[in-house]
């Protein structure tokens, strides 16, 4: 047993060797979508601060962040994020950017519906058309169960109603292979390259809007943290230089996120370009 | 002077007294074969002179020292080979590395440990090519190693053929000249009564008989005795 | 379309190749010609990473295992016991642990090793050093059967005993530490959970085909599949040559 302790100790002091880093919680969308490996390295070049993205989904993001193991957390879930810095574990929150969700559906056979809430009333009604969950409290998990709450009275049950517990893009193939409907995040839909019979079938709402918050951890309470760093880094994102490569990041010719500084919800929708 | 003593000894194993009660004092003069017939408890006696064995009751000793605790005051040979995955040196080896010696000790005994085995050719073979004779020769040098006193064997040759027989023997005969002892469990009898000074005779668990070979063989004392001598 | 290696954009998805395996095989070999540094330098990693938790894990496991097959000794049982329910374990459930003990909320959070190669290797030290403890156990034991009587009459001390079965069962043990390297260099669930795939610094084979995986770049998760099996090739065949050189001595008479 000693000769364990010793041993770990030599790998400890090997790597606590002072570097300039911090370390980001994120979520495994916004990983996916490439925004971290173009916008980085240009943080890294003006400031000379590496970051370390640990991409993983929403709920352990937060959960990582919240045990003190990252120096600022980048999600896209405003209660959550709310909750995060009402229970102290946050210092500050920054809007950083947005794009939307989208509700994605089999060309044919359609369900008729006139309205985003029309949708999640006929898809309970006639409990006929497959819906593919994330079931997963991701972001975009969780945007879809407010989506239910808020048009429908009882939650969704039944076959019709499949809850996968897995990422965007095996939900999307599920929905793909089964002519189902499920909601996405417009950059993974963008980047997916097994439509087969889906198409979008609904987009724009104020509802389906999807911002994205950085949030400093909270020195007070985890004193360890790299403050200063990730405020450099905060400001950076927020300012007109990120906020700029934020808006110029292209997948296939296709803007993915639209830059966010402090617009109201219908001027956010309006400027930044539909795809 | 080596003595051997066994005090009011008795091993019992799964409730039954397979070795005992056993009382002896003798002094090895030379070569001292054990004898007696299969499942007698010859084995047991060996094992239990030599420390390997912890009697149930009573004590065993040499010289007044227990048994347990000398191992490596002596050389134990056994009946079934026992080969280390190793060249023929590193077997012969052993028991000097068991005992702390010295790289540059270990070396100067194995040459002439290697040449008294006639081993030397053979050196640096794995000690698993060997044939039968060669590996009881081997293990003769490797119970040699430490210089002990006393050297126990179990039927060392009851496996081997005439020939490698012969040359065993040769080379038991050359070292108990030298003055190491020997207690050698055999049931060849013309063997014992070739090379014994004495003998003890085992039966039914106990020491049935001892004293000096000339004795035994002239007149066993017991009728069990008289029987086995005549090859009943 | 994204992925890990600049060089490597994978063709969109509408232009799927008719011919899947020749897809995945041109890939492999692209990926290996091209000497691309992202690639190779997971590569290192994986390896540095996965050799150095089975040296530690060898290191810990080699002699208790030899010890177990020696016999009798206060928490002989606890340790099996221990041992065989460690093994029992899913890899993400190791991760998961450690990852709760280096975590800053934990109690070994102020070493700071969370997100680092060490704490994967950690990790993966936990998660296959049973398996070689049993594996020695069982190349030892009947060693131990046939050579004790002879260390026994030579009274060999309990640490020589313990050097000699070690020495000359050695071919047998590092059969297990293959085994154990094995079990670490595929694993993905422990070293993504305590690593964190932190692109350029905790990113090895495993946790890469994951995420190429989770992106759809499935051709190319495949031809890193394929690079990872020609790894552990490599890897066996290296040890099989080192076991083959030392072999003379270990044949078995009778």
């Amino acid at each position: 047993m000693k000769f364990l302790s010793i041993l770990f100790l030599m790998l400890a002091t090997a790597v606590t060797a002072q570097e300039n880093s911090i370390t980001l919680s994120s979520t495994t969308s916004t990983q996916n979508s490439g925004l971290y490996d173009y916008l980085l390295p240009h943080f890294t070049a003006d400031t000379g601060i590496t970051v370390k993205v640990i991409a993983v989904g929403t709920g352990q993001a937060i959960r990582i962040a919240q045990n003190g193991d990252a120096d600022a957390l980048l999600v896209h879930h405003r209660p959550s994020e709310d909750a995060f810095i009402a229970d102290g574990y946050g210092l500050q929150r920054f809007d950083v950017m947005y794009n939307d969700f989208i509700l994605v559906g089999p060309k044919t056979p359609t369900l008729g519906f006139n309205s985003l809430g029309d949708f999640f009333i006929q898809a309970q009604k006639t409990a006929r058309f497959p819906f593919i969950s994330r079931g997963d409290d991701s972001g975009t998990h969780k945007k879809e169960q407010e989506l239910w709450k808020q048009f429908t009275d009882t939650p969704p049950s039944g076959d019709w109603y499949r809850e996968i517990g897995s990422g965007m893009g095996a939900a999307l193939n599920m929905a793909a292979a089964t002519d189902a409907y499920t909601l996405s995040d417009r950059g993974t839909w963008l980047s997916f390259g097994n439509k087969r019979n889906l198409t979008i079938k609904w987009a724009g709402d104020a509802e389906l809007l999807n911002p994205y918050g950085l949030i400093l951890v909270n020195p007070a309470k985890f004193p360890h943290v790299k403050a200063e760093q990730a405020r450099i880094f905060a400001n950076w994102m927020t300012s007109e230089r990120g906020q700029a490569l934020i808006g110029a990041f292209r997948v296939d010719g296709k803007q993915l996120f639209c830059p966010d500084s402090e617009k109201s919800q219908s001027e956010r929708i309006a400027a930044c370009p539909a795809n | 002077m080596i003595d051997l003593s066994f005090k009011n000894m008795r091993f019992n194993a799964d409730g039954k007294t397979l070795l005992g009660p056993v009382n002896l004092d003798i002094s090895l003069k030379s070569i001292t074969c054990i004898m007696g017939y299969n499942g007698a408890g010859k084995s047991l006696f060996l094992e239990l002179c030599h420390g390997m064995l912890e009697p149930t009751k009573g004590h065993v000793q040499w010289n007044r020292k227990s048994a347990l605790k000398t191992r490596q005051d002596r050389g134990f040979i056994f009946q079934h080979r026992i080969v280390l995955r190793r060249s023929v040196r590193q077997n012969i080896a052993l028991p000097m590395q068991a005992a702390g010696w010295s790289r540059s000790q270990i070396d100067t005994r194995l040459i002439e440990l290697l040449d008294m085995a006639r081993l030397t050719p053979k050196a640096d073979e794995p000690a698993a090519v060997l044939s039968g004779g060669e590996v009881q020769r081997m293990a003769l040098v490797r119970a040699l190693a430490t210089r002990p006193d006393v050297v126990i064997m179990d039927e060392p040759t009851s496996s081997l053929d005439p020939g490698a027989t012969t040359k065993f023997e040769n080379l038991i005969e050359s070292v108990a000249k030298t003055g190491v002892k020997f207690l050698w469990a055999t049931h060849n009898i013309t063997q014992a009564q070739r090379f014994a000074s004495d003998v003890i005779f085992i039966n039914d668990g106990t020491v049935a008989e001892h004293g000096s070979a000339e004795d035994f063989f002239a007149a066993p004392a017991s009728q069990m005795a008289q029987q086995y001598v005549k090859g009943h | 379309m994204h992925s890990t290696f600049r060089n490597f954009t994978p063709r969109a998805r509408a232009q799927h190749s008719e011919r899947p395996i020749l897809e995945i095989l041109s890939t492999t070999l692209r990926l290996i010609t091209t000497g691309d540094a992202t690639l190779w330098s997971i590569v290192g990693l994986s390896l540095r990473v996965s050799l150095t938790a089975t040296l530690i894990a060898a290191i810990c496991a080699v002699p208790l295992g030899t010890a177990l097959a020696m016999g009798r000794f206060w928490g002989r049982r606890s340790i099996i016991a221990l041992s065989s329910s460690l093994m029992a374990l899913p890899p993400v459930v190791v991760g998961l642990a450690i990852y709760l003990l280096l975590s800053r909320a934990g109690p070994l959070g102020d070493l700071g090793l969370l997100f680092t190669p060490s704490a994967m290797i950690t990790a993966q030290s936990v998660l296959i050093f049973p398996i070689i403890l049993a594996l020695t156990t069982e190349a030892v034991s009947p060693l131990e059967q046939a050579y004790r009587p002879l260390l026994h009459s030579v009274d060999a001390s309990r640490g020589f005993r313990l050097r000699t079965l070690i020495i000359d069962a050695r071919f047998a043990i590092f059969t297990a530490l293959l085994a154990g390297f094995g079990r670490a260099i595929a694993e993905v669930g422990a070293v993504i959970i305590v690593g964190g795939n932190i692109n350029g610094v905790t990113r090895v084979m495993t946790t890469t085909i994951a995420l190429e995986t989770s992106k759809g770049n499935l051709e190319l998760a495949m031809a890193l599949g394929i690079i990872l099996i020609l790894l552990a090739v490599i890897v066996n065949v290296f040890i099989h040559s080192l076991k083959s050189m030392g072999a003379k001595y270990q044949r078995v008479s009778r």
